[in-house]
């Protein structure tokens, strides 16, 4: 696993206006109220080290971390965390 | 599992418990156990912010997390297999408590098929608008 190199790091999320945001270099009027160190992700876009992609709100599971869910969502998205039952067979989920 | 604490929010939540010391420790252990489980780590997260003077909704909404554990004891994490790419995810809730106004922005990691790493976390300000919450979760997942 360490002989692995670790390229471009791709970082989900759903907002597109705050993608925008991180890409632009141009510090327009309507991000002066964001304090410089939140500024960091700029960089590290720039720098390379990672890349903004949009992802539809529904596929997104870190929904799970934020906010309260329905039963269905939360099942969905504990699965897709990688969260299963040792005793079950491979592919069946435990409600 | 919904933990709905506005259901809670009647008789219940002006009862203030009379040994908070237990909450305490539970509250300490459900963070250990959030380790290895991401799928309380939300709950465990907001039942932490009453450790001061948590009132019977959040001792019973406490209760209903150990059940949740109960029943799907046997949960574990998948483990890495085959391509190692770090992919990261970011998100928020758009001021999830009405009372402080406050956002809550969370992201995770996953190297290959395996969930590595993860956190949620309550913003310290009063964010303007969605694009700032989201643009600062970005900020802090990058970090």
């Amino acid at each position: 696993m360490f002989k692995h190199v670790l390229n471009t790091t791709l970082i989900y999320c759903d907002n597109k206006r705050g993608i925008q945001l991180a890409k632009n270099l141009v510090f327009h009027d309507k991000s002066k109220h964001i304090e410089i160190k939140y500024h960091y992700i700029l960089d590290m876009v720039h720098r390379g080290a990672v890349r903004l992609h949009h992802i539809v709100t529904n596929d997104q599971i870190v929904h799970i971390l934020t906010k309260h869910l329905s039963k269905g969502k939360f099942l969905v998205f504990r699965e897709q965390l990688g969260l299963t039952d040792v005793t079950l067979p491979r592919g069946s989920s435990h409600g | 599992m919904e933990m709905n604490f506005k259901k809670l929010c009647g008789d219940a939540a002006r009862l203030v418990l009379a040994n908070p010391f237990e909450y305490r420790q539970l509250i300490g252990a459900l963070m250990f156990l959030a380790n290895t489980r991401p799928d309380i780590y939300f709950e465990v997260n907001t039942l932490s912010q009453y450790m001061i003077k948590p009132s019977h909704a959040q001792w019973i909404a406490a209760k209903h997390v150990l059940r949740y554990l109960h029943g799907t004891i046997n949960l574990r994490l998948r483990d890495i297999v085959g391509d190692v790419r770090l992919h990261g995810k970011s998100e928020l809730d758009w001021v999830g408590k009405s009372s402080d106004r406050k956002s809550t922005y969370g992201c995770c990691f996953s190297l290959g098929s395996a969930m590595v790493s993860w956190m949620s976390r309550k913003q310290k300000f009063a964010a303007l608008s969605m694009a700032e919450v989201e643009y600062v979760a970005t900020s802090m997942a990058s970090c």
